[in-house]
């Protein structure tokens, strides 16, 4: 009786080992491997979100690099002025500016452009460099673990991202600028093709990381679904069959019922009473 | 004339006698070892010139009713119960000390490690990730050595219960040595000692319980016994158990006064024995192995890696204390976080590819094949499935003796409602000789009236 009740109370049958040895281990190997996924989930969670800020801060690069192809269009098939060349020059720069802020983002104090080398801003403004802008990334891109000897990349690294099949980014942008301060048609007609080549490589490894954080959530949801069933068969293995925790009670109070009216009958069944 | 006043005599005297052995049946109904007992009645004649005449009834004796085979048998079973109860108390305790229902198990304290070096991986430049790495550690290494000290403390009370044994089975073979005694005068005058008899009934129920005995009974009626085949007790004379601990090497080993060994296989003091020697220092060794492997394998790993600081290598666990009561984190780290290696290349700040490896320890089989978490569910359950072994075959032992009980009662028990009617029957033969007896009387009157 008291064992049903504590069934019933805690709302488990195997609390302790000797309770039922078996389902005991085999419960707590499996509740290691939830725990383990739950830490698969997080982990994914927080790639997903460190992938997703990367995925944005791309997109915006991409429409930066856009801005720039138009412009680039602009100026080299017109024959525009020196004045608005000069303008251009300078709406040229502050583009260039702005992919390097929003390249330099960061989700908590990690640079998430920076490959691993992520306790410091990517890219920094440097006259000294081809471009303008030093790079201080490295090409070893974050990764969170995602399974057992699994590491999926979060995002792209600043080396991988400013090597295009034309060269440096950042050096094309300024050679533009440049160009573009000097009125050399010629220049920017040929560099039209390098911008273009720039795009693409850009969206190639923006799909790339597309593809990584299409992979995790699909990944996260299969751990959700295994973690479902996981948690069921333990659930099967210790938690108290209400239904048949009750029956098993009332089983065993008829029986103890019977028992006691048994011995109290048999108790007044004797021969002192006749004396 | 006189036969009838003397046959009316004897059995009043045999009614009262079988009257006092009844009641002493009803009153000692539930006194441990007591034997129910009969009077023992024969009829006496005289041969006379061409008949035989009956001249009352003689008290022969009074005999102890009880099954000798049966009391062996109980002995037997009563020291592997012994055995298996006091197995069972300590199994209980060590199954307390191992798992509770609470869930801060140390299979969850070494998945919860390998947890937040995996959480670490994410992003090794988050303190509070590396604050929380090293709280789970130090809060496993306290585990394993809480549980060490429990374990110790399990060692400690059944050492103490080993020698509580000794000194238990010396009281009952003390008694045991002068109950032989006045059994053996009794004897030698022809008068069994019943009372005495059932007290020895009694001890022997407490020693078989204690430890393994083997009884013979010799001719004068005086009881010998072995323990392991050794004697220690013969007539009146006993040998007294001696205790030979040695607390550092875990060895409990008992000795007589001469210096000959006993060893138990059977009782209490057996199964504490062997818990002591054997099972208590073999959890505390699976132990050990587990903290060793954690040590080791993390900090093989750990000083291949670098901090958030410098270049510098560095261990996790103090390599110092590779026992589970000896386990640390190094205290370097613990001083300052930075030093957590969570990178694979020096001034990485953002590589978290070692906490990842470390992390990925969790899936390696480090101990006897298995992996760390499986051999600690293992260690952990091991009391409790021991446990719930034993707990089927003392249910079997158990009906056991009881069918053997259930015997022994039917032979040697008191049944009261049979006691009551012999009592009946006792009391009306008491009547019946004294109505004989006053109607001999009524007779003489009248025959002396006669005279007068």
């Amino acid at each position: 009786m008291a064992g049903i009740q504590s069934d019933l109370s805690s709302g488990k049958k195997v609390r302790f080992p000797s309770q039922d040895p078996i389902s005991f281990q085999r419960s707590r190997v499996i509740e290691e491997d939830i725990r383990k996924q739950e830490q698969y989930q997080n982990n994914i969670s927080s790639g997903l979100r460190q992938g997703r800020l990367a995925q944005e801060a791309l997109d915006e690069t991409l429409d930066n690099l856009v801005d720039i192809k138009r412009i680039l269009t602009q100026s080299a098939t017109d024959s525009s002025s020196n004045n608005v060349r000069e303008n251009m020059a300078q709406e040229i720069k502050g583009i260039r500016d702005t992919m390097v802020s929003t390249l330099n983002m960061s989700y908590g104090d990690r640079y998430l452009f920076a490959g691993t080398n992520s306790a410091e801003a990517p890219f920094q403004f440097d006259d000294a460099v081809p471009g303008g802008v030093a790079d201080f990334s490295n090409d070893t891109p974050l990764r969170v673990q995602a399974a057992d000897n699994l590491l999926i990349d979060t995002s792209v690294t600043g080396t991988g991202l400013r090597n295009s099949q034309a060269g440096d980014m950042f050096e094309i942008i300024g050679n533009i600028e440049q160009a573009l301060l000097d009125n050399d048609t010629q220049a920017l007609n040929g560099m039209l093709t390098d911008v273009d080549q720039i795009i693409d490589h850009v969206s190639i490894e923006t799909s790339r990381l597309g593809n990584n954080i299409n992979r995790l959530e699909f990944m996260f949801e299969q751990y959700e679904s295994s973690n479902i069933v996981l948690k069921s068969d333990v659930s099967s293995l210790v938690d108290t069959d209400f239904a048949k925790a009750f029956s098993d009670m009332q089983r065993t109070q008829i029986s103890f019922e019977a028992a006691m009216a048994v011995h109290t009958q048999m108790i007044h069944n004797t021969l002192l009473d006749y004396m | 004339m006189r036969t009838l006043i003397e046959i009316s005599k004897s059995g009043l005297q045999s009614a009262e006698r079988s009257l006092s052995v009844t009641s002493n049946n009803i009153v000692n109904a539930d006194t441990p070892g007591y034997s129910r007992q009969r009077v023992d009645k024969a009829p006496v004649g005289q041969l006379m010139p061409g008949y035989n005449a009956g001249l009352g009834v003689n008290v022969t004796g009074i005999t102890r009713l009880r099954n000798d085979l049966a009391d062996i048998q109980l002995h037997d079973k009563r020291q592997e119960m012994g055995y298996m109860q006091e197995r069972e108390k300590v199994l209980e305790q060590l199954e307390a000390s191992m798992a509770s229902d609470s869930g801060g198990d140390l299979d969850v304290q070494i998945g919860k490690l390998f947890n937040t070096f995996s959480e670490l991986s994410n992003d090794p430049q988050d303190m509070s990730v590396r604050n929380n790495l090293v709280g789970d550690a130090r809060q496993l290494s306290e585990k394993l050595e809480d549980m060490n000290r429990n374990l110790d403390r399990v060692s400690d009370t059944t050492r103490d219960s080993i020698t509580s044994n000794i000194r238990q089975i010396n009281d009952l073979l003390s008694d045991l040595a002068s109950l032989n005694k006045s059994i053996t005068t009794a004897e030698a005058m022809g008068r069994p000692d019943n009372v005495s008899l059932d007290i020895q009934i009694a001890k022997l129920e407490k020693l078989s319980n204690l430890v393994d005995i083997e009884t013979t009974t010799v001719k004068n009626g005086s009881l010998e016994v072995h323990i392991g085949g050794v004697q220690v007790l013969a007539e009146d004379r006993f040998r007294e158990l001696q205790p030979d601990l040695n607390d550092v090497e875990k060895t409990y080993r008992v000795e007589l006064g001469n210096g000959t060994t006993i060893n138990p296989s059977g009782g209490k003091l057996a199964a504490s024995i062997d818990m002591y020697q054997q099972d208590i220092p073999g959890m505390i060794d699976r132990l050990d192995q587990i903290a060793e492997t954690l040590v080791t394998e993390v900090n093989a790993l750990h000083n291949q890696g670098f901090g958030l600081e410098d270049g510098v290598t560095r261990d996790f666990f103090d390599p110092a204390g590779v026992t589970a009561a000896t386990i640390s984190v190094n205290q370097e780290i613990v001083d300052n976080h930075q030093h957590i290696a969570a990178s694979s290349n020096a001034g990485e700040a953002g590589n978290g590819e070692m906490a990842a490896s470390l992390a990925e320890l969790r899936n390696q089989q480090l101990v006897e094949g298995r992996k760390l978490i499986d051999y600690s569910v293992d260690t952990i359950s091991q009391p409790g499935s021991e446990l719930s072994r034993l707990r089927n075959s003392m249910d079997t032992r158990e009906s056991e003796i009881r069918m053997l009980e259930v015997q022994q009662e039917r032979e040697a028990g008191v049944n009261i409602d049979e006691e009551l009617s012999l009592m009946i029957q006792f009391q009306q033969a008491y009547q019946g000789a004294a109505r004989v007896m006053s109607s001999a009387q009524q007779m003489y009157d009248t025959l002396i009236n006669l005279v007068r």
